[in-house]
């Protein structure tokens, strides 16, 4: 009896792994990431940089999984700031040189608009997304791959912080589509 | 087929829009002298001028007294008129003070004539890089048609053999007769005297932190942050050896007449910057009169010809910060060097 019921439990723990689908869709209203709230593992992916090279942030957009941590090297033979007053994310990492690195963890999901006090024509931008069932929406199509299957809350964002945000059911196999 | 399955559960809708602050105004810390006094070093490579690192013998002492002789000698041109010195003058901080220099029988040059002080720091040389090191360098304007116009070696051999002086002095340090390369050498080893050491610039750098004011002190932060300046004008003779389009209105092809490639068209050397005070006019084709001028022209980004460098940008410096920007310029003034200018 007891030997059954672990059988059992074994296999919904096997098959809740193998039950997951894709999210798929077209963002054509200029959205930047679609991301996925609700029930979902979390797990933060390794640091990642942006550099300064030439004045400018290299590159000029990321997104970033709460929790993961953004190194902002400076590579250039001038002097840069980081800084950012986003609702999302205030931060000012001082002024610092060739060769030297500052990092931050980003722990809000949203949109962080950061720029060089120093050099107006610096800025990025970084979507802060709440877990690693995102996708870049930037070319007009994405695609979420291996959600399991559920429930959530389909998020857009657009590079101007404005969002839209669609309620999915994600089946155990195949894929939903969404357009935004 | 079930995993193709395309779901078709309900989907709501909602739009939320929220508003996002863009360009708030952040705290000022950060770039403060204080800051760039902790530092360890100066960013974009600025220091101190280091020291000439030559052996101070007899036979090197020789040499730079015939190079010191060759650069101030009228005889290295075809018509006696003109030496090295006459567009790089000491009187001049070793440039001339004139927009375009004037070269055979008065024709006139087509770039402004650059400083020699601290060039045995800089490797390529010429607006346009065409000579890799001093010796390289220095012949060429004896041989230009349009400068001292000597047509020929043997030319240049026979004026140094009329005078009983020059045979003596190159069998002395090059235990040869004299030739046009060993010209070049011996010039080449006066020119490396010419430096400029002892800035209140190399004096900060060697840690006096009064050896510069304020508005110099406030300069340099934005020499090497804001204005971005460090980006070209590195290390410590304020040049990467680098080339670049500034934009300004020219028909010179600068940089693209030594390489023929299209990047490089209208592209100049970064100058040193080092006794930049003492040296107007400026840029490749002399066009600006004062420091304020070119301060302003960087500021809005340069000019408008094609081929623009991406390091020009707007730098969006207020009037009080052009002002420090040239007050830490003409900090970079440094100690002329002494030599007696006849034998």
């Amino acid at each position: 009896m007891i030997n059954r019921m672990w059988f059992v439990m074994a296999v919904l723990l096997v098959s809740s792994v193998a039950f997951a689908g894709d999210v798929t869709g077209s963002a054509s209203g200029g959205y930047a990431v679609v991301w996925l709230e609700g029930a979902l593992p979390r797990s933060v992916p390794p640091p990642m940089s942006i550099a300064q090279r030439d004045v400018r942030f290299a590159p000029d957009f990321a997104i970033v999984v709460a929790g993961q941590r953004v190194e902002f090297p400076n590579d250039d033979n001038v002097a840069h700031n980081v800084y950012s007053g986003s609702a999302t994310k205030q931060l000012n990492l001082g002024v610092y040189e060739k060769g030297e690195s500052r990092s931050v963890v980003f722990d809000q999901p949203g949109l962080v608009q950061l720029h060089c006090w120093l050099h107006k024509r610096m800025s990025a931008d970084i979507i802060v997304v709440p877990n690693r069932f995102y996708a870049d929406a930037r070319a007009g199509a994405f695609r979420i791959a291996g959600v399991p299957a559920g429930s959530y809350r389909l998020v857009a964002m657009r590079l101007d912080g404005t969002r839209n945000i669609k309620k999915i059911i994600v089946p155990a196999t195949g894929e939903i589509a969404a357009a935004f | 087929m079930h995993k193709l399955l395309l779901a078709t559960a309900a989907i709501l809708f909602a739009t939320t829009p929220i508003p996002t602050p863009t360009r708030p105004s952040p705290d000022r810390g950060g770039l403060s002298v204080a800051a760039l006094e902790r530092l360890k070093q100066l960013p974009g490579g600025l220091a101190a001028l280091p020291a000439a690192s030559f052996p101070v013998t007899p036979v090197r002492e020789a040499k730079i007294r015939l190079g010191h002789d060759l650069f101030f000698d009228v005889r290295l041109s075809m018509d006696n008129s003109m030496s090295c010195a006459t567009c790089h003058a000491p009187e001049h901080a070793f440039a001339d003070g004139r927009r375009y220099p004037s070269g055979f029988r008065g024709k006139t040059l087509r770039r402004n004539s650059p400083t020699v002080l601290n060039a045995a720091y800089t490797v390529p040389q010429f607006w346009d890089g065409r000579a890799t090191g001093l010796e390289a360098q220095a012949t060429m304007p004896i041989m230009s048609n349009d400068e001292m116009n000597m047509g020929s070696e043997d030319l240049v051999v026979r004026r140094l053999e009329e005078d009983a002086s020059y045979p003596a002095a190159f069998r002395q340090v090059y235990g040869s007769r004299p030739n046009l390369k060993l010209v070049g050498d011996a010039v080449a080893a006066f020119e490396q005297t010419l430096v400029t050491p002892d800035s209140p610039f190399d004096r900060y750098a060697r840690g006096d932190r009064a050896a510069l004011d304020d508005r110099q002190k406030r300069g340099l932060l934005l020499f090497v942050g804001k204005a971005a300046c460090t980006q070209c004008h590195s290390g410590p003779n304020f040049t990467d050896g680098g080339f670049y389009n500034l934009g300004v209105d020219s028909a010179d092809d600068g940089r693209y007449e030594v390489t023929k490639n299209a990047a490089d068209r209208g592209a100049f050397k970064t100058p040193t910057l080092r006794n930049v005070a003492l040296t107007a006019p400026y840029l490749h084709d002399g066009s600006m009169a004062t420091l304020e001028e070119v301060v302003d022209f960087y500021n809005r980004g340069g000019g408008a010809h094609p081929g623009k460098s991406s390091r020009i940008f707007e730098l969006d410096l207020t009037p009080a910060e052009r002002t420090d920007l040239v007050a830490f310029l003409r900090a970079l003034t440094g100690t002329m060097p002494r030599f007696a200018e006849k034998r």
